[in-house]
């Protein structure tokens, strides 16, 4: 019913400040800084070994996620864990 | 013989089930204000006119011959177009799925709903593959807030929350993984309910993060939540996570009022990074339910980031090859965020997986001495239309990565919630998050009514501009 809108998204979503938004956050904290690592590095092997064929225009916003999903990733494994506590991949409430 | 268009579904449903109302001019009716109105707001992908005369003219037949009913007679319906719908390809918001077949026959839910009387007459707009919580598209285009055109509907289920808001149809049905049926339900100033993880069917939709979807429905009304909910519940071997318990209505009670529940208010993570508003709208329904208490869901910031995790992860797991073969024709946020997610080292995810058990045994434990707990659906009122960014509690912030802060940290462990519209002022509504234990629908739909007829809540269909 509606016509396409001629956009893209990469302003309205960059993970950069997505970033910085969750350091910003500190209240309801993610890490300051994610693990050490070079995410262009690792998208530039990671992308072959998935089959993906990564345009370099888009290298930017991935490799700003990656960052975020390491920081998120970080702040999980900070909390201590039991060894017992098995994981959930099929939620049972 | 007809009530207005924009009449509630449990009106709708007495006036056709008595012979008040025909179910086919009930529908035209509903069509005709869809096609007045829709242009403006852009909460429909597809409008099932035959289909949907079609079958209310054997509804009225069927009445004519003294045949009993459901309990949603003649109720006009939609979908987010993730949901199969016989004869239409479930496109799920995306350019790629319009290459799919049609889909062979409807979903569990809209099978259910229209067993129970109701009539589905379209498909409604999303964020593409739910990974959204703007009701922004770039295929179909954007849905509009109908109580601010220029504002945003909140997403995923953009269309499911403006259809019901613009009084399109009483009754409309969303998906939730992270909070996408509870944003736009705040946002469009409408009832929504995600109910607990495996309650309803998700058979017959296109997924998202499997360990994470839900369906549930979107009204202005508590009752008519209540029966379309009803209506959906029951075993499906279809769905390998739909429950196996029994149907337990919450219809019949529904009028008990809040009697002696324990209703607390969430701290910590949930009074601090928001509008003011945001805050503001859960201490008047905290104190129109007299709830003082606070409870603190503990590490709720850490389920977030888990939640975050294992969305990216599953996501992209969902969509490989869709993004070794058509990435191009994804909305570029969309695929970015996917190709970032399918790097994801398993570890990662595992660690969010076993953190979730945690989590999820903390909060429980919690029910042990509280019913029901309180907490802001949003952060904020509806951003403007293609606003990226935000100033929330000093701080600027992008707006598509912290919309659903409050809401993805109790999706994360499939616990029920009822979204309950609050307006503060003349304003843009904010939404409140009603939250029970697991398998505890009943409870939130009581508190919810209970608001809704002490005036605290209240869903009136927009004025259009």
């Amino acid at each position: 019913m509606r016509r396409a809108v001629e956009r893209t998204r990469h302003d309205a979503c960059n993970p950069e400040q997505e970033l910085a938004a969750w350091k910003a956050g500190a209240r309801n904290a993610m890490p300051e800084t994610p693990p050490p690592f070079d995410p262009d590095a690792y998208a530039a092997v990671a992308a072959p070994l998935l089959g993906l064929d990564i345009d370099p225009a888009w290298m930017q916003p991935i490799t700003a996620n990656l960052r975020v999903l390491a920081a998120a990733a970080e702040l999980v494994a900070d909390f201590p864990l039991p060894d017992a506590v098995e994981a959930a991949p099929r939620f049972e409430a | 013989m007809s009530v207005p268009a924009t009449s509630d579904a449990a009106t709708i449903a007495a006036a056709v089930s008595e012979g008040r109302a025909s179910a086919r001019e009930t529908v035209a009716s509903t069509l005709d204000r869809i096609a007045r109105i829709d242009g403006r707001v852009g909460a429909f992908t597809d409008v099932l006119s035959e289909r949907a005369l079609a079958r209310a003219e054997a509804l009225d037949a069927a009445i004519a011959r003294g045949e009993a009913v459901g309990p949603l007679a003649g109720v006009p319906f939609a979908v987010k177009n993730l949901i199969d719908i016989a004869g239409l390809p479930t496109r799920a918001g995306s350019k790629i799925n319009r290459d799919h077949p049609p889909a062979s026959r409807d979903g569990t839910v809209v099978r259910r709903l229209e067993a129970a009387g109701a009539i589905l007459v379209g498909a409604l707009n999303m964020g593409e593959y739910a990974y959204d919580f703007t009701g922004e598209n770039v295929h179909d285009g954007d849905a509009h807030n109908p109580h601010a055109l220029d504002h945003m509907t909140g997403g995923s289920s953009g269309g499911s929350g403006a259809a019901v808001a613009a009084g399109l149809v009483p009754l409309t049905l969303g998906s939730d993984t992270n909070g996408s049926i509870r944003v736009p339900a705040a946002f469009c100033g409408c009832f929504g309910m995600k109910p607990t993880y495996g309650r309803i069917s998700r058979a017959g939709s296109f997924p998202f993060v499997g360990s994470l979807d839900h369906l549930g429905p979107m009204a202005r009304s508590v009752t008519d939540l209540a029966l379309a909910y009803d209506a959906m519940q029951g075993p499906d071997p279809e769905d390998p996570v739909a429950t196996t318990r029994a149907p337990e209505p919450a219809a019949p009670g529904l009028e008990s009022g809040i009697g002696n529940l324990r209703i607390a208010v969430a701290g910590g993570y949930f009074a601090r990074g928001g509008d003011p508003e945001a805050f503001s709208a859960v201490a008047r329904v905290a104190d129109a339910l007299g709830a003082s208490g606070t409870v603190e869901l503990p590490e709720a910031h850490r389920a977030r980031a888990a939640a975050y995790l294992i969305t990216a992860a599953e996501g992209a797991t969902l969509h490989l090859d869709r993004l070794r073969t058509r990435p191009r024709d994804f909305d570029p946020a969309v695929r970015d965020r996917l190709i970032a997610g399918a790097m994801i080292p398993a570890p990662f995810v595992e660690r969010a997986q076993r953190f979730r058990r945690w989590y999820r045994d903390a909060v429980l434990k919690l029910f042990d001495g509280i019913d029901v707990i309180l907490a802001p659906a949003t952060p904020c009122r509806a951003p403007k239309g293609g606003q990226t960014h935000f100033v929330l509690d000093g701080v600027t912030l992008p707006v598509r990565a912290n919309i659903g802060l409050f809401t993805q940290p109790i999706s994360f462990i499939g616990l029920p919630v009822v979204a309950v519209p609050v307006r503060l002022d003349a304003g843009l509504p904010l939404g409140v998050q009603v939250i029970a234990a697991p398998w505890r629908e009943d409870l939130a739909l009581r508190v919810a009514r209970q608001l809704e007829r002490d005036g605290i809540c209240t869903a009136p269909v927009a004025e259009i501009a």
